[in-house]
């Protein structure tokens, strides 16, 4: 747990509730939390805050979760920061293979999977 | 000149040649004068001329010829007489000589007589060279020294017995011949042996025998196999000379190579010899095929008589008066008459109408006149069932000549058929006249899917024509998108003979496409085999319209109902981590509450699912998986969460399955969990896998409160839920719905059998193969 210090998570997610909830688990396990209510600035944000993992809601304004993540993707200077799908959306894995996402949380999530999701995939 | 002769004793009497003999100049001859005849020359001469019997005499070294009366006519008129008396032989006979000659010197050198019988020695009379017959002697006249100086021949002429025999001889020859190519068959058996003098051809044909193995054996040597049927006829004839007659006696032969019954006309001759009987002449004909022939003709007649008389239709014949020469049953029964009251009547003398008999007059007349049949419809009274409706025909019977010589007749009752057909033209016009006023599409078609009925609201609705529609097809109607699949759903309602049932757009008048709903029902006749399909199209544009508004609300309602969800849960959690290990009812609550957020979490998924069905959204994931694998864990899974049942599984699949594992197991997990929660007094549910063929059978069994009859159908309809315990059984029944466009999905099949009280079974089979990629 004292090695996940100083590790930056990138959250986007447009509804505040799920936002308090997550910063408040991950803080606990030492994370260091960012979070954004929108999506279109993916490449600047990532740019200014250098995360480890990024986790990326679907339904989130401007531009939608699933075009934020391609334009990661498609990006040589962010591709290779984790990236996780994180939504309500029952397609999710698929969206997954679509647009190249490492890996996806479904919401809601179990607290124990929540945290090893983020634990397996954090760079 | 008798006066000449007179004291020469030996030539007196001896008739019209004792006057040649007398009127002779013998100095002329080499004789000479009688005085000096020889006494043995005398004395022949003397019997000769006296004699009756035909005698002639050659004498001394010229052989001059002397002959008697009785000798006369074998030298015939205008021949020889009586120009050779005293002629030296070799004058008078120059076409024979070389015949006599050498008899006579024969006689005159050896001293020997000799004779002759029936020789031909044809002779010059009647004017021409007749053969003639004759038996005679040569004997020797010795002169009065002892020396042969004359021969005398004795003769008679045998000419005509010699003919009279020959003509015996040939017309025996002829007979035989005759007997022997006679068409019948003929045989003369000798003896109580009965051997075989002689067999003719047809004999021999008969029994497929030749000559030679059969003529000089006894005959039941040769015949063996009709000893049986003939031996004592012939032993019958023989002993008591009485011809038998037989008439198609059947005789076992073996001919051609096979053994068979034959049939034979046959006569038995006595055969008579010398008062005796001494064998007997068979004379037989082959009357096999005549025999079957008739048999045949027998049969056939019994036949059609059986058909003719038990057939309800009714059938009889007319000669050529018009008179019934033939009436069945079912006519007899018709007229309510005997028989024996009824042939050889008219149509007039049986009750007939005057027109109706008329009428059909003129149609035999017709129909002998033109040699062909004719056919109509009449009504008529029946004597027990009242007027009816008849369908007959008149056909001419023509005889070898080509003359018709009678006209037969059947007859059928149609009125039930009439009755029918004129029932269903009614039904027609009022089914017609009631789809033309109702405002839905309503069509049919034939049992090949082709639409061949539309009524008035289609062609109002289109705005197309009549002509139009049925030249150019339905399908324009539709709307491009969707004519694949409709034409695929429909010929699989076609084909399998379901319910056909699909949602499509039609292009209305002003070329907007708006939603139907279309149905179509087979309809089948007494046997279950369909005659046409029925369908009707239904506008249901607005309540696609609002079903699609409401599937999208309860996507996005769903969706947001997520996000409350997701931080109860995590809260939840949060807070369980939190709670005292000991405070065990905070951590039971805590609990529940964590059931319910997650039953939730269920039910919103599958609402979400259903809008997605609706709205043809529901992406599946295929791929090829272990299916047994996937229950098992299934099964370990819903048995962790639940305390009061045990799951029991039985059976195993060894295959692979092609398909979306997750979706699958949600339906597992549905009828499990179903299952469950409908038989909360049970401690056990049932799952079984097996596989036939290439299907893999799931059945989830409980022994619950069971479903009625009448709702089991429905269990699978969309918000359905088990009414009879709605108190006391929450939640919506969409689970089933889902499992149910699941299972359809993969080509397999979802069901269920129910007893209320008893518990209910769910099925779902699935093809191992189902063509998914």
């Amino acid at each position: 747990m004292e090695n996940n210090r100083g590790k930056c998570i990138l959250i986007y997610e447009d509804n505040q509730e799920i936002l308090i909830l997550c910063k408040t688990i991950l803080t606990r396990k030492h994370y260091r939390v960012e979070t954004r209510l929108r999506c279109e600035n993916v490449i600047n944000d990532i740019d200014s805050v250098q995360p480890d993992l990024v986790l990326m809601d679907l339904w989130i304004p401007e531009i939608g979760g699933e075009k934020a993540v391609s334009l990661i993707k498609g990006n040589p200077a962010t591709r290779d920061i984790p990236v996780l799908l994180f939504s309500a959306n029952a397609d999710i894995k698929e969206i997954c293979k679509r647009t190249n996402a490492n890996g996806y949380l479904e919401k809601p999530f179990d607290l124990k999977t929540f945290i090893a999701t983020i634990e397996e995939y954090i760079k | 000149m008798c006066k000449k002769y007179a004291n020469f004793y030996f030539l007196q009497g001896g008739g019209e040649m004792g006057e040649f003999f007398r009127a002779t100049d013998w100095s002329k001859t080499a004789l000479g004068h009688p005085e000096s005849w020889p006494q043995s020359l005398r004395t022949t001469v003397g019997i000769l001329l006296n004699s009756k019997s035909p005698m002639f005499l050659w004498w001394s070294d010229e052989l001059t010829c002397l002959y008697n009366d009785a000798y006369r006519p074998s030298l015939g008129k205008d021949g020889k007489h009586p120009s050779i008396l005293g002629m030296p032989g070799k004058e008078a006979w120059p076409e024979i000589w070389h015949i006599i000659d050498p008899l006579i010197s024969k006689v005159v050198e050896q001293g020997e007589s000799f004779w002759y019988e029936d020789l031909l020695v044809p002779i010059l009379r009647n004017g021409r060279l007749e053969d003639v017959y004759w038996t005679f002697s040569y004997s020797p006249v010795h002169n009065d020294t002892g020396n042969v100086t004359g021969v005398l021949v004795i003769c008679t002429e045998t000419t005509e017995k010699v003919i009279t025999s020959r003509k015996i001889e040939e017309s025996d020859q002829r007979f035989r011949n005759t007997m022997k190519q006679a068409p019948v068959g003929i045989t003369i058996l000798r003896g109580p042996q009965y051997i075989v003098e002689m067999a003719n051809d047809a004999y021999l044909q008969l029994i497929d025998k030749t000559e030679t193995e059969f003529t000089g054996n006894p005959l039941f040597d040769t015949l063996p196999e009709v000893e049986e049927t003939v031996h004592s006829l012939l032993d019958s004839v023989l002993s008591t000379g009485i011809a038998y007659h037989g008439n198609e006696l059947p005789v076992p032969i073996k001919r051609y190579g096979k053994r068979d019954i034959f049939h034979f006309d046959f006569i038995y001759y006595p055969l008579k010899e010398g008062g005796k009987i001494t064998g007997v002449i068979v004379v037989v004909t082959d009357v096999t095929e005549k025999v079957e022939t008739r048999k045949k003709i027998e049969e056939d007649k019994r036949l059609y008589e059986t058909i003719t008389q038990n057939t309800p239709d009714l059938i009889y014949a007319f000669d050529l008066n018009y008179r019934f020469t033939y009436a069945n049953e079912a006519l007899l029964k018709m007229w309510g008459r005997m028989r024996e009251d009824s042939i050889g009547k008219g149509m007039l003398e049986l009750g007939y109408e005057p027109w109706h008999a008329e009428m059909h007059e003129r149609e035999i007349d017709q129909v002998i006149a033109t040699k062909k049949s004719i056919r109509g419809e009449v009504s008529f009274p029946h004597a027990l069932m009242g007027i009816r409706m008849y369908d007959y025909i008149f056909t001419p019977v023509i005889n070898e000549k080509g003359e018709v010589e009678a006209v037969t007749g059947t007859t059928r009752d149609i009125s039930d058929i009439k009755n029918a057909q004129n029932e269903l033209k009614k039904s027609e016009e009022q089914f017609r006249l009631l789809a033309d006023s109702m405002p839905q599409h309503i069509w049919t078609s034939d049992t090949d899917g082709n639409l061949n009925y539309f009524n008035q609201s289609v062609f109002d609705y289109s705005g197309l024509t009549p002509e139009q529609v049925y030249k150019d097809g339905w399908l324009q109607i539709v709307h491009p998108d969707d004519r694949d699949k409709n034409i695929e759903v429909w010929l699989n309602a076609i084909s399998t003979g379901n319910d056909f049932l699909f949602e499509h757009r039609f292009r209305r008048h002003d070329g907007e496409y708006r939603w139907q709903l279309s149905r179509a029902i087979p309809q089948r006749d007494s046997n279950g085999k369909i005659q046409m399909w029925v369908g009707t199209s239904t506008e249901i544009q607005e309540q696609k319209i609002r079903e699609e508004k409401k599937d999208e609300f309860i996507s996005i309602a769903s969706h947001e109902m997520k996000t409350p969800l997701t931080t109860a849960k995590a809260y939840l959690q949060m807070l369980e981590l939190l709670l005292d290990e000991d405070n065990e009812e905070a951590n039971l609550y805590a609990k529940k509450a964590s059931q319910s957020v997650n039953r939730l979490n269920e039910l919103i998924g599958e609402l979400l699912d259903v809008s997605k069905i609706q709205l043809g959204k529901l992406n599946y994931n295929i791929t090829t998986f272990d299916f047994n694998d996937m229950i098992d864990t299934t099964v370990e899974n819903i048995q962790l969460t639940s305390t009061t049942h045990t799951i029991v599984k039985t059976g195993k699949v060894d295959k692979k399955v092609t398909g979306d594992r997750d979706r699958l197991q949600q339906v597992v997990i549905n009828l499990l969990t179903n299952a469950i929660k409908y038989s909360p007094h049970s401690e056990k549910v049932y799952i079984n896998v097996d596989q036939k063929l290439d299907k893999i059978n799931v059945s989830v069994k409980d022994t619950g409160i069971g479903i009625a009859q009448h709702s089991l159908d429905k269990v699978f309809d969309k918000y359905h839920r088990v009414e009879e315990h709605a108190v006391q059984f929450q939640g919506l029944g969409i689970g089933l719905f889902v499992s149910y466009e699941i299972i359809q999905r993969h080509h397999g099949k979802l069901w269920a059998e129910s007893e209320l009280g008893e518990g209910s079974t769910f099925y779902f089979t699935l093809p191992v193969t189902n063509g998914l990629q």
